[in-house]
């Protein structure tokens, strides 16, 4: 492990520098350099503009929020109980669930189909954090909530990269 | 200084640079990774060391070994004590408090009492650095520190002002500020800049650039504190009488290692040292294990056990057998401990104690582990156990345990704790001639050879080892049949043998020195201490006698088997106060073995004990 | 009670009697354990080795009393701990010759970490494991050896645990030498206890030993004179692997696979597998290993003897070139070291 104070070379995750003392503790820490990379380690997921959460009731039926989504031109509803985030039902999964099922739309209900305790971002979590989570999970997009549960919008991975493509350009 | 006060709140009407002398102050640095304590302390204490003030300094790192940077978890500090009279302890608690970012603020913002010095780098209170350390408004802004002197340094800026000519990337530029730093509080106590400007020197002799945007970021710093007017007072700690001699900064680990491969040196015989890391331990294998051409062997064992047992082996072949752990591997090694003393083979044991029970707080320190050393092994098993009383008495008291070991035959435990370990002071260097020597004498005769034939003063049984013609012996765990040493179930063998065992321990005390008493040999209050402790009840003892109280201390160095003349000075005060970082385990053996009513004083924070605590527990006794 | 070397250093031939020593032997009338004791009474004195430079250690159990009943000098240490004591004491005078005589419950239960370490760091050390399939000692409890549905006094509806093979152990932890024989096949057992003691490096021999008190006949339907030959092979160096009583059966390596062939009709001796100790990957030999009565003969001999540098020679060769490249250590030195300051 180089010193980058004064080129030491000092066994693998050692402190301090053997030689001069510099710190080295935060070498093997991941730290942002600047530009671009700051940015996504330390931006919050507030900082993107967030839309308005299209909510729906978890009693309410699957045709609702099919009728939602079109009207939004949206994706993705949140399935909300008392103001709470409950579920989250997207277009896949109604490509996946419903599209050529015999099923009642208008009979079937949102908790029977949306998938329930879903993923979330915290306002504050960072931009990194967001995409980590996209990648390992799979996910195109995430909602975003306060502590208490409360929905307070959704981040997409287009947001994220709109975001980006501005930084790139300043 | 027992008061809680900060040593400043007494400093007069503001004059541009008066400089005021103080006899002792404590400075604690704090930051995180990339914020260079070590390095600041470690120099300040050097620079502080050649002017010759008398100092204790204390590191305090962080629990993990990673956190993320500006988080409360990450925060690791140094504090100095440093005077122009005896410093015994780190200090009690910070007079100056220098944070280099917010959660260093936090973290060690209660320690520091009002009127209290706090130098921030006030580039580092960012939003983002605030929101991490999980304040929600900046505290250097909302007049929470009103009770405090709070300076706000722009530390990282005028460090890159200050190296704006100079060929750098601003990334290694803003690496300087720990120097930038250290310029500012050499000023703001009048130390001369050149000791660290030659190590500058010597250390970044390989990069020229580098060396010079350190050395030029070390006069800034200092320059700042000159012309900026946010100082209107700089103090001045003159040199302590200190006796002449060659100093070095020791910690008690490095002691402890030095004393053993010293201890080895002195008996013409090579060191075994077996060991599995474990903190706060670890260090005493890393630093034997760079010493081989001493001829010293270190053994990292696959667990405690096989250490303990592995220098049982040295120690069966003639070797110098040690090992080394804190509480928790001594509970694993105890029924090997007890083997070393069913077989009687000399084995040295450094139990570096730490908070416990169980893993407890592994970087924490704590005295628990006492009762542990004196009893944690089955049935009746009489073991020396020694315990030096400062950083520096690690190197004495290992020489000392090995002389024992091999004189007695049998296995001795030194007991230091966290606080020891890494807690430094001056050592003034002993000459080689001074040091003592150890005897070692090994069996050769066959005539008359009995493996348990005791000497007739020590009780040591020969020691004979393998490869010795004539001297086929076989030893073991079970019950040994006196003299010949064979194995015996006999009734009556094994009580003599068990009391031949303790007796043995016991006579040690005709050869270890007696107790002397700090303060009048007599009167109303004795303060008992031993191990880590001394410091601070040393202190606290003078403060009293200062004032004319009648108090007195001793200070327990041997505790089994205690000094000849513990009991007789025990009973020469009307009341006795046992300061222990446990629930009071010397109090317990002192009332046990002499029938007197020893007070205990506990404390049980992962902590060492503040002389102002100690000062004030006496004085209800008073 | 005789002594070997005559005290001044030139060597003196050492007979049996020399390593018997005056403890009355305290073995059960029966146990597997005194023939071990008597070859190894009988191979000690063959390898030139002064009387005094032997050194037995053991551990806790039947086969730990080993260390008594010989004429060296013996420590009788703590349940399992053996390998590590040997190791401290071979490691601080590598011209000892070290034993460690251990047993199935003192070497693989309580004894098994440091038994792994001390193969896998390949000290030079001669570990001895007598298994007797069970715990003698501590009066009939089964042990990491016993086979499954064993019943005994802590199991007496039978084991539910899969026992472990010690050579296949001592072979994942890369032992350089392993090796297995009989209680009662004395010379056999001669003949792998002076392998073992002519190697240099980590030599691991188990002995199939009889405990005819709490575990008699473990070994008979293969080990009994009558049915050895047929269920039995013995491993020879360069030799391909030939059993039974007529010699007519050999061991064939199909693939991964070990196949029992009966040699004629078409399969003769050079399709057989060639037994190779010193093949530097033990994987065939841990196939070997695995052969059990009844599917295959139980294979005894030196599975694999290879050499590679010892830890205790590697140690001392660190502190020599530590001298070597520093100097011997000088005191005065050290003490000076860090940063040094001096008071007028």
């Amino acid at each position: 492990m180089i010193c980058p104070s004064c080129g030491h070379d000092n066994l693998p995750g050692a402190e301090v520098c053997a030689h001069c003392l510099h710190d080295l503790m935060g070498l093997d820490l991941p730290q942002p350099k600047e530009g671009l990379q700051r940015h996504l380690m330390e931006d919050p997921v507030r900082a993107l503009p967030l839309r308005p959460p299209v909510t729906i009731s978890s009693e309410d039926p699957v045709g609702q929020a099919l009728q939602l989504m079109r009207q939004h031109r949206i994706g993705s509803v949140l399935v909300v109980e008392g103001g709470k985030l409950v579920g989250i039902f997207t277009e896949r999964g109604a490509l996946l669930q419903l599209v050529g099922a015999s099923v009642d739309v208008n009979a079937l209900r949102m908790r029977e189909v949306m998938t329930p305790q879903p993923v979330v971002l915290h306002e504050d979590d960072t931009l990194a954090f967001a995409l980590h989570q996209m990648s390992i999970g799979g996910f195109r997009r995430l909602p975003v909530v306060r502590s208490d549960g409360t929905p307070v919008g959704v981040v997409s991975i287009k947001d994220i990269l709109r975001y980006i493509f501005t930084l790139c350009r300043t | 200084m027992g008061e809680k006060t900060s040593a400043f709140t007494t400093v007069g009407p503001e004059v541009r640079h008066q400089i005021v002398e103080l006899e002792t102050v404590t400075v604690r640095f704090a930051g995180d990774s990339g914020d260079g304590i070590q390095l600041t302390g470690t120099l300040f204490t050097n620079t502080t060391a050649l002017v010759g003030n008398d100092l204790g300094t204390f590191p305090d790192y962080p629990a993990e070994i990673r956190a993320p940077a500006g988080t409360l978890p990450g925060v690791s500090a140094y504090q100095i004590c440093f005077s122009s009279q005896d410093v015994r302890t780190p200090g009690d608690q910070p007079d100056v408090l220098v944070a280099f970012n917010p959660a260093a603020l936090k973290v060690h913002l209660p320690d520091l009492p009002e009127g209290g010095m706090i130098l921030v780098n006030v580039d580092a209170f960012t939003e983002y650095n605030l929101k991490k350390a999980g304040y929600t408004s900046n505290p250097l802004e909302d007049g929470s520190l009103a009770k405090y002197r709070v300076y706000k340094i722009p530390m990282t800026t005028a460090t890159l002002s200050a190296l704006r000519q100079i060929d750098l990337p601003s990334k290694d530029k803003e690496r300087c500020k720990n120097f930038w730093a250290l310029g500012l509080v050499y000023w703001l106590f009048d130390r001369p800049l050149e000791p660290t400007l030659r190590w500058i020197e010597q250390r970044f002799r390989k990069n020229p650039t580098i060396a010079q945007a350190n050395a030029t970021a070390l006069r800034a710093g200092y320059a700042y504190g000159d012309a900026a007017e946010i100082f209107t007072v700089h103090y001045r700690v003159r040199r302590a009488q200190i006796a002449p001699g060659v100093y070095r900064k020791i910690t008690g680990n490095e002691a402890l290692a030095l004393g053993l491969i010293t201890a080895s040196q002195l008996a013409g015989r090579p060191l075994f040292y077996a060991s599995y890391p474990i903190t706060p331990a670890s260090d005493i294998l890393h630093e034997l294990a760079l010493h081989k051409n001493f001829g010293v062997r270190t053994f990292q064992a696959e667990d405690e056990i096989a250490a303990m047992c592995a220098a049982i082996g040295a120690a069966f072949a003639g070797y110098l057998g040690a090992t080394g752990t804190s509480g928790p591997g001594m509970c694993l090694k105890s029924e090997a401990i007890n083997l070393a003393v069913m077989v009687e083979l000399p084995v040295v044991i450094c139990d570096i104690q730490r908070a416990g029970p169980s893993t407890g707080m592994p970087t924490k320190t704590e005295q628990g582990d006492l009762l542990q050393a004196l009893f944690g092994r089955n049935s009746e098993s009489p073991v020396a156990v020694v315990a030096p009383a400062t950083p520096a008495d690690c190197f004495s008291m290992a020489i000392e345990a090995f002389r024992i070991a091999t004189k007695y035959m049998t296995p001795v435990i030194l007991l230091s704790d966290g606080y020891l370990a890494n807690g430094a002071e001056p050592w003034r260097l002993p000459s080689v001639e001074e040091l003592p020597k150890i005897e070692l004498r090994f069996r050769t005769d066959p005539n008359d050879f009995y493996p348990y034939l005791r000497d007739p003063e020590t009780l040591a049984r020969p020691w004979a080892i393998p490869g010795t013609p004539g001297l086929e012996h076989r030893i073991g765990g079970l019950e040994k049949q006196h003299i010949t040493g064979n194995v015996s179930y006999d009734p009556q063998n094994h009580e003599l043998m068990v009391k031949l065992r303790a007796e043995k321990i016991a006579r040690i005390a005709e050869d270890i020195p007696l107790l002397d008493v700090f303060g009048e040999p007599e009167g109303k209050v004795l303060v008992v201490g031993w191990g880590s402790t001394y410091g601070a009840i040393t202190s606290a003892v003078e403060h009293w006698q200062k004032k004319g109280a009648s108090v007195s201390s001793i200070h327990l160095r041997y505790l089994n088997p205690f000094p000849r003349n513990l009991g007789e000075i025990l009973h020469r005060f009307e009341k006795i106060l046992v300061p222990e970082l446990n629930l009071g385990q010397l109090a317990l053996l002192l009332r046990g073995r002499y029938l007197v009513d020893a007070i205990p004083f506990s404390k049980v924070q992962g902590r060492p004990f503040k002389i102002s605590e100690i000062i004030d527990r006496i004085g209800e006794l008073l | 009670m005789t002594l070997g070397g005559n005290g001044q250093g030139t060597v003196v031939k050492l007979t049996k009697r020399d390593f018997v020593s005056d403890q009355e032997v305290r073995w059960c009338p029966g146990c597997g354990d005194y023939a071990i004791l008597a070859q190894m009474q009988k191979v000690l004195p063959e390898l030139g080795i002064p009387r005094e430079k032997f050194v037995f250690v053991s551990g806790i159990g039947c086969s730990s009393r080993f260390p008594y009943y010989m004429n060296t000098y013996g420590f009788h240490g703590i349940h399992g701990r053996a390998p590590a004591i040997a190791t401290g004491i071979k490691v601080c005078n590598p011209d000892l010759s070290v034993w460690v005589v251990t047993g199935d419950g003192d070497g693989l239960s309580i004894g098994g970490n440091h038994l792994l370490h001390a193969m896998r760091r390949n000290v030079d050390i001669k570990i001895v494991l007598f298994n007797n399939r069970i715990y003698g000692l501590t009066k009939g409890q089964y042990s990491p050896t016993s086979e499954f549905g064993k019943k005994t006094k802590s199991s007496p509806m039978g084991t539910v645990e899969m026992p472990v093979n010690p050579i296949c152990l001592a072979l994942a932890a890369e032992a350089t030498f392993v090796a297995r024989s009989v209680d009662r096949h004395t010379d056999h057992l001669a003949y792998v206890l002076e392998r073992a003691a002519r190697h240099k490096g980590v030599a691991f021999v188990e002995v199939f030993q009889n405990c005819n008190i709490f575990n008699d006949g473990a070994f008979e339907p293969f080990a009994d004179r009558s049915v050895k030959d047929d269920r039995m092979v013995v491993l020879e160096h360069g030799k391909p692997l030939i059993f039974g009583k007529n010699r007519d059966k050999g061991i064939r390596l199909n693939g991964t696979t070990l196949e029992v062939v009966t040699l004629g009709d078409g399969i003769t001796e050079s399709d057989l597998l060639v037994h190779d100790e010193k093949r530097p990957d033990p994987a065939i030999a841990f196939l070997l290993a695995r052969m059990d009565y009844p599917e295959y003969p139980v294979p005894v001999g030196v599975f694999r003897a290879v050499e590679k540098p010892t830890y205790d020679e590697l140690v001392n060769a660190q502190i020599e070139a530590a001298i070597a490249e520093r100097g011997q250590g000088d005191l005065e030195k050290l003490l000076r070291s860090g940063d040094i300051w001096v008071i007028e």
